[in-house]
């Protein structure tokens, strides 16, 4: 009974392969357009820009596929930039091959999608089956310039804006008052150096900041050192003479060229300074006050007989 | 006190001491006309040891100014012409064979004298400019194996012409640096030249001048010039004048730095000190203040500042520099 049975199972698949042998081709998995999915991207671009052309073929798995004759190059409003081709296997036992070209776009207005040919190779190279494509689907395609000319035209000059002449008084004005606002801070400005510059006031501030560190503890030669220097410095910006860097016998030609009233009185000083300094004289602190005294009493009347000469300068010019 | 007591003994010495001054100023000027100031700087370096460049065109009275000098100082005298075909022996003296006795002998060469006229020193080789520098720096000569100490006080006065340079050999900076002060001996005034042309044209014979000082009282003065007081402030002052002239923009003059190739060396702090003191000892002060140093700076340190090649296309003497630095250096 057994040995029935396996001749019959054997004689019945023999006759399953022949018949399988048997069929042609396309009554096993013929291509079928709907098996062809295509899609691209973006549906509208400018001339000249890429665009992403992807096919998609679904088969049975047990042949190769590819996808020739893309309708590309000269003649076509499209070229192939690049391409890249993939198969995998599906859930459902099929497989998908696939396609990804980047295709840039020439021409104007809307461009049907380039056609293509997919060829199902079996395997051993027995048998082949070739589908044309000619995929429905179009992009529009905005061109660069306009095809429908078809002589030069002059180009038109651009049109001048009308100048804004409601702008004028109000530039004016903010121009007014920018210049009035900038003279009173220069004004202001003068007038604040003028009081911290003055020389006189810095000379007797000075003097009487000495005068108080004599009460604390200053050594006497010390104070006529300082005096030396606030009475040089005094007349370098009184007078506007080098006197920091004069010796005293030059300091008193040019008091005398400059005819000076206070020179006499103000060069005792300076000398007395320098002995104390270079002939190491020393003086007590009497004598260091009272020469501070003095020298306060000089840069003051020096003060006053400057204010005197502005007077009489500007009665002259009334005159 | 103590100080200020001794400043003022010292300046009453001084006033004793320095009476020789006035002699020696009155018989050179029976002799030149004007020329106080080089006269004072031949005193101050006299006073302070040194030795003295002086430059100026000839027939400004250079060799007789250093002539009556010489005798009012009662001082041996000797006028060396300097010529390119001169040798060191021609300067310091030789051995001499003598047949008699055959042996060498010594024979001083005229560089043995208290005072040297040194003239046209620039018309010599290197060798005989360094064999008399070497003299004014050791104040001794060796001729032969023997060493010959100079004669105290000993005084070279050299001179150079400044507009004369052909077949000349300049003077090189490490040379120039032993003279203690650079003197230029300017035209005489109007009225100078109007009395020298009077007293030069008298066919009678001019009137010598005599000695009126001794050796011993230059001595005695060199010795109250040393202790002359400079304060600390002084000092530094000095040192502030010559370090200006090598790094100018520490001193607000950074416009010099690529002016000034190279300068003073601390022997010009040295000399500026000297001669400060001397030049306050011919003020009568026991003293020196900063209107010493500013007396005689120029001449101390003219010939010690090199100008670039860049200041000298822009015509810039080392006057200017001084003058500048003069101008910016704070005085004490």
């Amino acid at each position: 009974m057994n040995g029935r049975f396996s001749f019959i199972r054997i004689v019945g698949s023999l006759i399953i392969a022949l018949m399988t042998a048997a069929l042609p081709a396309s009554a096993r998995a013929a291509l079928r357009s709907s098996d062809v999915v295509v899609s691209a991207t973006p549906d509208s671009l400018l001339a000249g820009e890429r665009l992403h052309y992807v096919i998609a073929v679904r088969h049975d798995g047990r042949r190769a596929i590819s996808v020739g004759a893309l309708e590309t190059g000269q003649g076509s409003s499209f070229e192939l930039a690049g391409s890249k081709s993939t198969t995998k296997k599906l859930p459902d036992g099929t497989s998908e091959f696939r396609m990804d070209a980047e295709l840039a776009v020439f021409g104007s207005g809307r461009q049907q999608l380039p056609g293509f040919t997919v060829t199902a190779q079996e395997g051993g190279g027995k048998g082949q089956e070739k589908l044309e494509v000619k995929p429905p689907s179009s992009v529009f395609v905005m061109g660069m310039t306009d095809s429908t000319m078809t002589e030069m035209r002059p180009v038109v000059p651009p049109v001048k804006a009308p100048f804004p002449s409601w702008i004028v008084v109000p530039t004016i004005t903010l121009l007014l008052l920018l210049f009035i606002a900038g003279y009173a801070v220069r004004r202001l400005y003068i007038a604040l150096r003028t009081h911290l510059d003055d020389p006189v006031r810095n000379a007797r501030n000075k003097l009487r900041s000495i005068r108080r560190q004599l009460s604390k503890g200053m050594q006497p030669a010390e104070g006529y050192e300082a005096l030396s220097n606030i009475l040089r410095e005094f007349l370098q910006n009184r007078y506007g003479f080098g006197a920091m860097e004069m010796v005293t016998q030059e300091i008193a030609k040019e008091l005398a060229a400059r005819r000076i009233n206070i020179r006499e009185a103000l060069l005792q000083l300076l000398v007395r300074a320098d002995l104390v300094k270079f002939a190491d004289s020393r003086p007590n602190i009497e004598e260091c006050r009272r020469s501070l005294r003095v020298a306060e009493v000089l840069v003051g009347s020096a003060g006053e007989a400057e204010a005197v000469d502005d007077t009489a300068d500007s009665s002259v010019m009334e005159e | 006190m103590k100080q200020e007591t001794d400043l003022e003994a010292l300046g009453r010495e001084i006033v004793q001491e320095s009476a020789f001054l006035d002699r020696t100023r009155e018989v050179l000027s029976t002799t030149i006309i004007g020329q106080r100031r080089v006269i004072d700087r031949v005193l101050i370096a006299l006073l302070a040891n040194g030795h003295l460049l002086l430059e100026g065109v000839p027939g400004l009275a250079k060799t007789l100014i250093v002539r009556t000098f010489a005798t009012a100082m009662n001082l041996t005298f000797h006028r060396i012409q300097f010529t390119p075909d001169m040798l060191p022996a021609d300067l310091i003296g030789t051995m001499i064979y003598n047949p008699k006795t055959m042996e060498f002998h010594p024979r001083k060469g005229p560089v043995f004298a208290n005072v040297i006229l040194a003239d046209e020193i620039n018309r010599s080789p290197a060798k005989v400019q360094s064999a008399l520098l070497e003299a004014m720096q050791e104040k001794q000569v060796t001729i032969g194996d023997v060493s010959f100490p100079l004669g105290e006080p000993f005084m070279v006065l050299a001179t150079q012409n400044p507009v004369e340079h052909e077949g000349t050999y300049m003077l090189p900076e490490a040379q120039l640096d032993r003279f203690m002060m650079k003197v230029i001996v300017e035209y005489p005034t109007f009225e100078e030249e109007l009395e020298v042309m009077q007293r030069a044209s008298a066919l009678q014979a001019s009137v010598e001048a005599a000695a009126v000082v001794e050796p011993e009282e230059v001595f005695r003065a060199r010795a109250l010039v040393d202790r002359i007081y400079v304060d600390q402030r002084v000092q530094r002052y000095i040192v502030d004048l010559v370090t200006a002239t090598r790094f100018p923009d520490r001193y607000g003059l950074g416009e010099l730095s690529s002016m000034i190739e190279y300068g003073a060396s601390p022997r010009a702090s040295i000399f500026l000190l000297l001669a400060s003191k001397a030049h306050a000892f011919l003020q009568r002060r026991a003293y020196a203040t900063p209107e010493d140093v500013k007396s005689i700076v120029y001449e101390v340190l003219r010939h010690r500042v090199r100008p670039s090649y860049e200041a000298e296309a822009e015509n810039m003497k080392a006057e200017d520099f001084i003058r500048s630095i003069l101008e910016h250096v704070q005085v004490p």
